[in-house]
This record gives structure tokens, sequence and C-alpha cells, in this order.
């Protein structure tokens, strides 16, 4: 029996794309009107927690 | 082996199990720290292996090899570290401060990397480095010396054209070893084909960045939208699959990333691209959209005789610049927003991001009013009385009370 563990990087960066997409989404629908400030954290957010996730994990 | 009284292992210069004596099993070769004479080689004969003498410890020269314990890219600094002596952080940060040097630490570091042999290869005659890679390796470290030299040789510039290359090939690596996880390693062309695949990888999410990008600002970004959550989904299916889909997540990435910049900054380029000068010749003919996707703008309102009272005017730009051009006896209330530059109304300006430039004036009685809404994407708003101005600030709106 193989068993499956979980990678860190993937989730955190699917659990973000699944928010940012969301995001992304109610601004193409008028639901909210995405600004560059509101962005800016935001995109720092996906990318930083990729690579944190990414520097936590070690890959054997 | 014998055991030291306080439990360590202590270490003992003969054999210790004569039984052994006889055994011809070749050890590898194991890099400076064992320098040379210790292990026997292909030329010397078995005998003198065992029993080496002092003479042949010190004529045989230490070996240069890439580090395999101690290594971040290729392992070239960690070995010449080794070799040196030195801590490998020294050896970094002197290649790091070679690379503003014309880029020569990029162009050494290449050619040790193609000349110098991994640990524990370079001693076995039939893994000597191919005829190709020294060849590549002496072309490289040739123009590495050149990049030194302190004048600049015609056919080729500065050492500068070729670090964003170098920068290149090292960006592909970095990016092979986030999407894989692992350190790129192995032989020569192992790490070379681990470097064009981070290339590759690169090239494609320029490709998928500049694709999602122009989707978004041409009204998809719903669709975009649900790619991005479609990415998402994937990644959290595969990173129960062990991470299978993790070189998803770069290009993943490019898509979310730009599409998030059109739509924030509500760049919309569905109106054309390219140079749209109007230029209406009565106070009738002015229009109350414009609208360009990419490109320059120019409304010039000078010609246009306008009547007194008011004249409202929409500007809508995705990426570029909108100007308008006014006579010096109309007034302008301005209502602008940008989200990425700048906008500049006669001699008053603002820029950054996020930029929102409200100016409401009133013209006196019997005097024209231009009511301006502007939108722009990525550029600049300009309001000027002739035109050519650029970003030079001139004085106007002086009719306005």
């Amino acid at each position: 029996m193989t068993s499956r563990r979980l990678d860190l990087p993937s989730f955190v960066a699917g659990v973000g794309m699944l928010v940012f997409g969301a995001v992304l989404l109610a601004d193409a629908v008028n639901a909210i009107d995405l600004s560059l400030a509101a962005l800016a954290p935001l995109a720092c957010f996906l990318v930083g927690d990729i690579l944190l996730a990414a520097g936590l994990t070690r890959r054997d | 082996m014998v055991r030291a009284a306080d439990g360590r292992h202590a270490v003992v210069t003969m054999n210790e199990n004569p039984e052994n004596e006889n055994d011809t099993t070749p050890e590898q070769p194991r890099g400076p720290e064992h320098p040379g004479g210790e292990q026997p080689t292909a030329e010397q004969p078995q005998a003198a292996a065992e029993q080496p003498t002092t003479a042949q410890a010190t004529a045989e020269p230490r070996r240069l090899y890439r580090s395999r314990s101690d290594r971040v890219i290729a392992g070239v600094c960690g070995g010449l570290a080794r070799y040196l002596n030195v801590d490998a952080v020294i050896v970094r940060v002197v290649a790091v401060a070679l690379i503003f040097a014309g880029g020569a630490g990029l162009l050494l570091y290449a050619a040790a990397f193609l000349l110098v042999p991994n640990e524990g290869e370079g001693g076995e005659p039939g893994e000597a480095p191919r005829r190709a890679f020294v060849i590549a390796g002496v072309v490289v470290l040739v123009i590495a010396i050149g990049t030194l030299l302190p004048f600049h040789w015609g056919w080729w510039g500065d050492g500068w054209n070729l670090l964003p290359l170098g920068f290149v090939a090292l960006a592909g690596l970095v990016v092979w070893r986030f999407a894989t996880g692992q350190r790129p390693q192995g032989n020569a062309r192992a790490v070379v084909r681990a470097m064009a695949l981070g290339v590759a990888l690169i090239a494609l999410c320029l490709v998928l960045a500049f694709a999602a990008a122009w989707a978004a600002a041409d009204g998809g970004d719903t669709v975009v939208a649900g790619i991005v959550i479609a990415a998402g989904l994937a990644l959290i299916a595969g990173a129960f699959l062990n991470g299978r889909a993790r070189w998803l997540i770069l290009p993943a990435l490019a898509v979310a990333l730009p599409a998030g910049v059109v739509s924030a900054a509500n760049l919309d380029v569905t109106g054309g691209h390219g140079e749209r000068t109007y230029r209406p010749a009565t106070s009738d003919g002015v229009r109350s959209f414009y609208q360009l996707g990419a490109g320059k703008l120019v409304v010039d309102l000078r010609a246009a005789s306008l009547t007194p009272g008011d004249h409202r005017v929409k500007l809508r730009l995705g990426v570029g610049e909108a100007q308008l051009l006014v006579p010096r006896d109309v007034c302008v209330s301005t209502d602008s927003h940008l989200g990425i530059g700048g906008v500049q109304v006669f001699d008053r300006d603002a820029g950054g991001v996020d930029v929102d430039w409200q100016d409401e004036r009133r013209a006196p009685a019997g005097a024209a009013r231009v009511v301006v809404d502007a939108n722009v994407g990525i550029g600049a708003f300009t309001v000027h009385h002739e035109g050519n101005q650029g970003w030079n600030r001139e004085p106007g709106n002086e009719v306005c009370a």
C-alpha cells in the first residue's frame, strides 16, 4: 500500500488560486470593484504563501 | 577501526583488517580533501597505491571538482571553496559580485560548469569531459576574460550584452528547481536539460501571461477567472497525489496575476489600437464618448468653436496616452481615474496606482466648459491648450471662475 502525502505548496497554491479566481470572478460580474490597492496585497499573499510553503517543505 | 575511550571513533592510519590488503577494488577519487596519492589511480600500480610515498603524495596535484554535497546550482562554488579550503559563502559572494563585473561571474561559472567534473567522476578516464564541453568551456572562458578587460571589444560589445542570457539560464534552473522540488544534479547533460526545461516553462508562462492579460482586457475576464479557479482545483487535487501538479503553480500564477492587474486597472482594449486623433470642426461635432483600446487617443477641441455652456466628454483608454486639447477661452472640469500611470491637467499633475483626479471648475457666464470624465487603465491622461506639450507643465484654465 502506498502512502499519499499532501504536497503543501500545491495545496496552498490551489487554495490561493481558488480565492484569487473568486475575486476575479466577482469583479468580472461587477459584484465588487477590484482596485490595484486591494490587488497588490492579495497577490503578495498568494505568492508569499506559495514560496513559504515551498520553503518549508522538504522533498526526498 | 578502534573506539576511543570516550566512545567516539578514533582515526587509525594503518589498515585495520590485514585480510583486505589484497583487495583490488579501486576507490572513487574523493576530491581535494584527500589530496593525491592516497587513492590508487589508473596510472599507479596497486602496490604503490597501498604504500604511498611522500614523493608521490606531493607530486600528484589536487583536483578541482564540483561539489555534490555543497551545491546550490552545480556545485562550482562549493567545489572551489573546498579546493581553496575557504568558506563556500565567501566564494559565492565573490561569484555574485563578479556578475556585476560585466557578467564575468556568470560566464566563469558556466565555464567551470562545463569544464570541471563532478565530484567522483573526473578521475576515471572514461568519464573525462567530452570534447564539445571542453570547446564550449574554453569559448565561454575567453568571453569571460573579455568582459573583464577595461575596454569594449567592438564585435561583441561589452559583457552586459550576455548578462540577460546568463540570467535566463539561471532563472531556468531556479524555475526547474521550484517546479520539481529537486536540485539540478547529475552530469552536465542533466543540468543543461533541467535548465532548458526551466527556460521552456518560463517561456510558456510568458505566453500564458500575455494571453491571459489580453483575454481579460478584451472582455474575457469571466473566462479567465474560471480558468484560475479550475487551476486552483487541479492544484488541490494534485496536492494529494504527491505534488504531481506542482509544475502547474507557475503557469497558474502567470494567468492569474496579469489578469488581476487588468481587472483592477479596468483595462479595456475593445476599442481597437493605434493612434487616433479626433478634431471636430464645430461644436455639434464634439462627441460625448471617445474610446481606444491601446495606443494614443487625441481629442483636439481647439477648432470646434464651442458654444457657451457645458460639453460633457467621456474618454476611455485601455493602455497608452489620452490627450485632450482645448482652446484657452474654455474652462475644463476634470474627473478622471487611472489604474496605473499619471494625470496632468495644465500645470498640475499626479501619478501612481489607482489615481483619482477630481478638479471641478465652474465657467463664468457666457463661457464654454468642458466636463471631462477620463478613465485610463495603464498610461497617462493630459489636458493642455497646446499640442506636443508632453509632460511639461503649462499654465491654463485661467478662464475658469
